[in-house]
């Protein structure tokens, strides 16, 4: 009882390390969010896509092509909370929760007899550094996870011919759905579905009919080959370019490129069982993917996963239908990483915390099972000291989360940005009659796009936005020897009107009165005879140190 | 039955002999910059403690910043950091050119080994014997003794080496008499 009493506290932390200060923290927006937040509010607002194409089947965004369910979800949250943070985040909020839950009943059928191995797969995916953070960001691999798990369920309920019906088709939605969500379980889903239909024609599957299994997973098949149908219909753009990350070469021609890549795709899918990366750092590329400070998992998971993984070692048999499930999946999962970077790459790697919270699970399992042959004293000392260590380690993420984060975010969750839109509308509001240039020579930092911050967070009219995106869109696609995807913070936006604010490309603007806003590094070119300055926007607020935007007045 | 056990060990042996001849050759010091360093080498601890500085200047915090980074926390992440990098096989085994979390040295082991090790580790296990736990407890003496540089010394991997061209050889002759017996068996 007390042991199940703990399991459940652990979850509720994870739960409220989920929702805590949700709203402020990140704090602002990251590149990918702000897009998706720009389209959620045309689609809700004018059934259409930033560029006013009506109801699109993928997203074009400043950066890449998105798939469609994240953002047609989101559209629903827009018309109930309208334009905030937290409405572009709160899929992925109740994606990550319910996550849990799922993990822990797919950990519950798989492993029937092992009574407590759901609980503590729950509680290690609800204090998982990653999954919090994942479940704090707009980012649609939370919310295809979640599509991943109730597939799994309903794969082996249809296995186990329990209301076979029903569970196909819950699987064969959730499958397509997560196929539609990101693009990572568009090789998860198929391959790992084909793997085990090879298996189970050679073996069966707990004394299941084999007939049975065969047929349901060639009926799977069919459905997730169908499922692609529209993909190849309506965004072939799209696909061609996520395929581009799959065929690049990570240097050298013809064979010594082969080998090259072969051993890029080893490594990297090694490195997902990298102790430093699981158990340290995580995944360092940048603070969309985590704090850099620590990693997927809080360090004192490490023994358990390596008695999880022995145990696995130990234990698995082509007939013995958990662990093979369990190992095909973690195999699979790991490739969508693996085959597009030669580093794990977070968003990439969301769906491997099924089987590494599994794992790590049977591990903890294994330890208790071999401490219970020890007096109940070593019992109590022992789990006194892990308890501590437990404790101490949630308190350290949660000081690394909620303080440190707040501040190293801010170049790529940029608060300044949100303000500064805010500050606008305020403007706008109370003096509707007043100018505003809104002067901006390129963006005011690669991680930016200062446009949409405005049009999100300040409102402005979807009619006359889109007309100007469309034009900038234009530019972005013409720009010389660089990618479109890539142009956004190198070349200098075109003049647009939206309302009373004047789109300017450069940083001054001498005819004219009224408001003038400027990115930060244009603070030194702010003419300060003819110019009032009103408000200056720091990055790192707090301290009043690099100054992002800033704001004068003609006097 | 003794025959086996002799030839084992003869087989194991030049194994191991051999493979570690192969390790001081791959490890000749190609700069003059691989010298032995103590703890607080680590590259990211500049990072970590700016971040510390940045993020922890409210007076009324600091107190528990200090318990949660200071000398004796960042010590212990070091001696972690280098037992998590002793036991990273991309590293020991050279399996790829693109650093990760920081600049790649000379690797100890060489690529072709990797496999090796994989299936004698997994012969190993799947056959437990109580007197591997022996092979264990170097694996984690080696494994403690790499963690106690964090540096580019490759020569802290030497016990390691050891200990994996040990288990290599153990594992591999082991998976052969496995096969040979069900060669036999068919």
């Amino acid at each position: 009882m007390l042991k199940k009493i703990i399991l459940i506290a652990l979850i509720c932390i994870g739960i409220i390390l989920r929702v805590y200060q949700f709203n402020s923290l990140p704090s602002g927006l990251f590149m990918d969010e702000v897009n998706m937040a720009v389209d959620t509010k045309t689609l809700a607002q004018n059934g259409t896509d930033q560029y006013g194409n009506r109801f699109p089947f993928t997203f074009e965004d400043v950066t890449d092509f998105k798939l469609p369910v994240y953002i047609y979800l989101s559209a629903i949250m827009y018309k109930i909370f309208g334009p905030h943070a937290f409405t572009i985040r709160l899929v992925a909020l109740l994606a990550s929760i319910g996550t849990i839950f799922s993990l822990g009943y797919l950990t519950k059928i798989l492993f029937a007899k092992k009574k407590f191995l759901p609980y503590l797969t729950m509680s290690i995916i609800a204090i998982s550094p990653f999954a919090v953070h994942f479940a704090r960001i707009a980012y649609e691999t939370t919310l295809a996870t979640f599509f991943l798990t109730i597939f799994l369920i309903s794969l082996i309920k249809v296995f186990r011919g329990q209301k076979k019906l029903f569970w196909f088709i819950l699987g064969s939605t959730m499958a397509i759905l997560s196929t539609y969500t990101y693009p990572g379980p568009r090789f998860t889903v198929p391959v790992f579905t084909f793997l085990l239909f090879v298996i189970s024609l050679f073996c069966g599957f707990e004394k299941q009919p084999k007939k049975q299994i065969i047929i349901s997973l060639i009926g799977f098949l069919i459905v997730i080959v169908l499922g692609f149908i529209p993909t190849l219909i309506f965004s072939s753009v799209a696909t061609s370019r996520s395929l581009k990350y799959l065929l690049e070469s990570t240097g050298g021609n013809g064979l010594s490129g082969i080998t090259t890549k072969i051993s890029s795709i080893v490594s990297s899918w090694l490195r997902l069982w990298n102790f430093e990366f699981l158990f340290d750092k995580g995944d360092i590329f940048g603070y969309r993917s985590g704090t850099k400070e620590i990693g997927i998992f809080l360090s004192i998971f490490i023994i358990p996963y390596i008695a999880g993984l022995f145990y696995f070692v130990k234990n698995f048999k082509i007939k013995n239908f958990s662990l093979l499930f369990l190992g095909l999946f973690a195999l699979v999962a790991g490739f969508p990483s693996a085959l597009t970077s030669d580093v794990p790459y977070a968003t990439r790697i969301v769906p491997m915390l099924i089987p590494l919270c599994i794992l790590i699970a049977l591990g903890i399992e294994q330890i208790s099972l071999f401490l219970s042959k020890y007096s109940k004293w070593v019992q109590i000392i022992i789990s006194f000291i892990i308890g501590v260590i437990l404790i101490y380690q949630i308190l350290l993420f949660s000081y690394i989360y909620f303080v440190h984060f707040r501040s190293t975010s801010q170049p790529e969750f940029p608060q300044a940005s949100v303000e500064v839109s805010q500050y606008i509308k305020s403007a706008l509001v109370k003096n509707p009659q007043k100018p505003i240039s809104f002067l901006n020579d390129t963006t005011c930092g690669p991680w930016t796009f200062d446009a949409l911050f405005l049009w999100y967070f300040a409102d402005l009219p979807n009619n006359q936005m889109i007309k100007w995106n469309n034009v900038y869109r234009t530019a972005r696609y013409n720009a010389k020897d660089m990618s479109p995807f890539d142009a956004y913070w190198r070349i200098a936006i075109p003049t647009g009107k939206v309302e009373n604010i004047t789109l300017f490309p450069g940083y001054r603007k001498d005819e004219g009165q009224g408001i003038f806003v400027r990115c930060g590094f244009h603070l030194a070119n702010t003419d300060t005879k003819k110019e009032k300055i009103d408000k200056i926007f720091y990055l790192h607020e707090d301290i009043q140190t690099d100054p992002f935007y800033i704001v004068s007045e003609t006097r | 039955m003794k025959t086996t056990f002799k030839l084992s060990h003869l087989v194991i042996g030049l194994y191991v002999l051999s493979t570690i001849l192969l390790y001081f050759l791959m490890l000749t010091p190609k700069t003059p910059q691989q010298k032995p360093y103590l703890f607080f080498q680590d590259y990211s601890l500049t990072e970590r403690i700016h971040t510390v500085i940045i993020s922890d200047h409210n007076g009324n915090r600091s107190f528990i910043a200090r318990a949660f980074f200071n000398k004796a926390t960042f010590l212990i992440g070091n001696v972690f950091t280098s037992f998590y990098r002793a036991s990273d096989p991309v590293y020991i085994f050279g399996l790829s050119k693109q650093p990760y979390f920081d600049n790649y040295y000379p690797s100890p082991l060489p690529f072709w080994e990797f496999p090796l090790f994989v299936i004698a580790g997994i012969t190993l296990i799947r056959k437990w014997k109580k007197q591997q736990k022996y092979l264990l407890i170097m694996l984690s003496a080696s494994l403690l003794f790499a963690s106690l540089f964090l540096s580019n010394f490759t020569l802290k991997y030497f016990p390691l080496v050891v200990t994996i061209e040990l288990i290599t050889g153990i594992g591999i002759y082991s998976f052969l008499v496995s096969v040979k017996k069900l060669c036999l068996k068919k």
